[in-house]
């Protein structure tokens, strides 16, 4: 009974302590305000290098762009776009050509990586367009997004 | 709060006080030893949980970012969890570094660190490429086998520790 009641104690102070600073300091969390990385997946604009999912999916279907996922090999092999190649940004240096080799530098590329948080595209659509993709862009939290959409997605066998 | 402090001892039962009679000198060593390690150990475990919360602290706006990326709590809750999560961090921390409500203390530090691990594995398994935002709002640190053996690494010692606290009752006087 005792570690509980220490611990009930600890929670306490630590709910008295974050809400009481976060009440008087003047960058703290707004509790009423709207969330506002809620809407930053596709309202992304601000960043040229970006496609909307409409867009991606448009090209897809029409065969018109090349996706190329920017997420480690493990994460690739087990899930990944339909069609898509497998250029891990932490291995783009030393692997981009092998993959690049065939396709024409005025072919829409596509990256996309996992999360909203992932930046893995944004970095390789950046250093494609850097070796000369004028066409390459980066697809938002892309894997995520295209599962939800129940876009065409493959996956190991078994 | 002062009269809590946990002063560890290392032989407490009569077999052992008879065993330690016969060899003082050796269980004196052992004694002195055990305690060193124990408070070693606090100070390591309870220092990583407020170095670990103090960036939190600083930027709650980048942290709640982190939170709402992990994908696992409802968005109500996202922002409450980053308000209050490094200061239980904080006060979890301290106390176990100054032995102050010890047994309150490691029970939320470890029933953190599995919160965390699991979180840990659930948003690899499913790969999402967040940033861990464990020690820092860097985007540098992402989540990765590595960040789950470094969790499990701090877990081992803590878990440890809540098992020495309860298995030995917390004396309530200094014996030293």
């Amino acid at each position: 009974m005792k570690s509980l009641g220490q611990t009930l104690a600890i929670v306490c102070l630590a709910l008295i302590a974050g809400f009481g600073f976060n009440a008087v300091r003047s960058d703290g969390i707004c509790l009423d305000c709207q969330w506002p990385i809620e809407s930053q997946a596709d309202a992304a604009t601000a960043n040229p290098l970006r496609i909307s999912l409409k867009r991606a999916a448009s090209l897809y279907k029409k065969d018109k762009a090349v996706f190329i996922d920017a997420r480690p090999v493990s994460a690739y092999e087990s899930g990944h776009i339909k069609g898509a190649l497998n250029l891990p940004w932490a291995k783009a240096e030393e692997t981009c050509f092998k993959i690049l080799q065939n396709i024409p530098v005025q072919k829409t590329i596509v990256t996309y990586c996992s999360g909203e948080a992932c930046e893995l595209s944004d970095l390789l659509a950046s250093f494609l367009k850097d070796l000369g993709y004028p066409h390459a862009r980066s697809l938002h939290n892309g894997w995520q997004r295209w599962k939800e959409n129940g876009l065409p997605q493959a996956y190991p066998e078994g | 709060m002062a009269e809590n402090r946990y002063t560890p001892t290392f032989a407490e039962t009569p077999a052992e006080g008879a065993a330690s009679s016969a060899k003082p000198g050796r269980h004196h060593l052992y004694s002195k030893l055990d305690r060193w390690a124990f408070s070693v150990l606090r100070f390591i475990i309870g220092g990583i949980f407020v170095y670990a919360a103090i960036p939190k602290i600083i930027e709650p706006g980048a942290f709640a970012k982190v939170i709402y990326n992990y994908q696992i709590l409802p968005n109500m809750l996202v922002k409450p969890a980053a308000i209050m999560l490094p200061w239980l961090e904080l006060f979890a921390g301290a106390f176990i570094i100054l032995g102050v409500w010890l047994e309150g203390a490691l029970i939320i530090y470890n029933l953190l660190m599995l919160i965390f691990i699991a979180a840990l594995i659930f948003n690899t398994g499913r790969g999402l490429d967040i940033h861990c935002g464990c020690f820092s709002q860097e985007p540098e640190d992402m989540i990765n086998m590595g960040t789950i053996i470094r969790d499990l690494l701090i877990f081992v010692p803590a878990a440890y520790l809540l098992v020495r606290v309860f298995a030995k009752p917390a004396k309530q006087t200094d014996d030293r």
